[in-house]
């Protein structure tokens, strides 16, 4: 009888004990024997900003970390995902633009303002992939210089033509033209070698 | 201006030297008394303290509460007295 109730006690006091260590992984027991150094982990597993753990500053952090293991606040891991995330996202962007670009070299004026505004749509949809479009800017800026040499002509004539309102074909046939009615107007005049006094006689 | 008192204004318009403890604002005899003996007898030491804990208000103020046995009004005091000489003299 008397065996049972010692046993009540030692074992309520157990199980709490047990409820304890799966509360929180790090033993709450266990923090003021903790290295310096391990108590400035927990803190930054805890995302408590905090300086320098010495005599005169461990009391606070030992309080601060037995507050947060109490509350179960977030662990690290979960930020450094985000991160990740956004890593893997930016190479994607990348990967996406490049062929378009080449494709804009390729093709006529046209398709190069379509380039343009596509930029513009797509910088107002995603603001915060901000540093890509600046990453893609300097991808851009690298690749022209090898097609630039390639499709030189080519480019100047569609870029020259997107500019004038009338075809440069239509401004040489008028050049022409025009040029050969003066020399008409100046061999009709040249071409009478008699007399213009001939009347007169 | 207006909400802070003489004594934070003295603290604030010089290097603070050697002035004691009790020259902090919100930091009186009784309070002065008891930091003292945790081996906070000067300014500067207290000052220390701000710095070790990365001139976090909130952080300096709660450990000032738990040293002192300051109320929630004091610490905040001394907290933005000590961050405003910082900001004017670190």
């Amino acid at each position: 009888m008397t065996f049972s109730v010692y046993s009540l006690p030692l074992l309520s006091a157990f199980s709490i004990l047990i409820q304890r260590s799966i509360r929180s992984p790090a033993t709450m027991s266990t923090l003021s024997s903790k290295s310096a150094q391990e108590i400035s982990e927990l803190l930054d597993q805890y995302g408590i900003k905090h300086g320098p753990v010495v005599d005169s500053t461990r009391g606070l952090y030992e309080k601060k970390l037995r507050e947060a293991m109490a509350k179960g606040t977030a662990v690290k891991p979960s930020s450094d995902k985000t991160f990740y995330r956004e890593e893997q996202e930016e190479i994607t962007y990348v990967h996406r633009r490049v062929p378009l670009r080449n494709e804009a070299f390729m093709d006529s004026g046209r398709s190069y303002t379509e380039r343009y505004r596509e930029e513009e749509d797509e910088s107002r949809d995603e603001p915060g992939l901000y540093r890509t479009e600046a990453s893609h800017r300097y991808v851009s800026h690298s690749t022209p210089p090898p097609l630039k040499t390639s499709s030189a002509a080519a480019r100047k004539e569609t870029t020259s033509s997107d500019t004038r309102l009338i075809p440069l074909w239509l401004q040489f046939l008028v050049f022409l033209g025009v040029a050969a009615f003066l020399y008409y107007v100046f061999t009709c005049m040249e071409t009478p070698e008699k007399n213009p006094f001939k009347r007169v006689e | 201006m207006s909400n802070t008192s003489q004594k934070h204004r003295d603290f604030v318009a010089e290097p603070m030297g050697d002035k004691p403890v009790t020259a902090l604002s919100g930091i009186g005899e009784v309070l002065g008394k008891k930091l003292e003996e945790e081996g906070f007898d000067k300014a500067y030491t207290v000052l220390g303290q701000f710095l070790l804990l990365r001139k976090d208000v909130e952080m300096f103020s709660e450990w000032l509460k738990d040293t002192s046995g300051a109320n929630s009004k004091q610490a905040t005091s001394c907290s933005q007295c000590l961050k405003e000489w910082c900001d004017a003299f670190l």
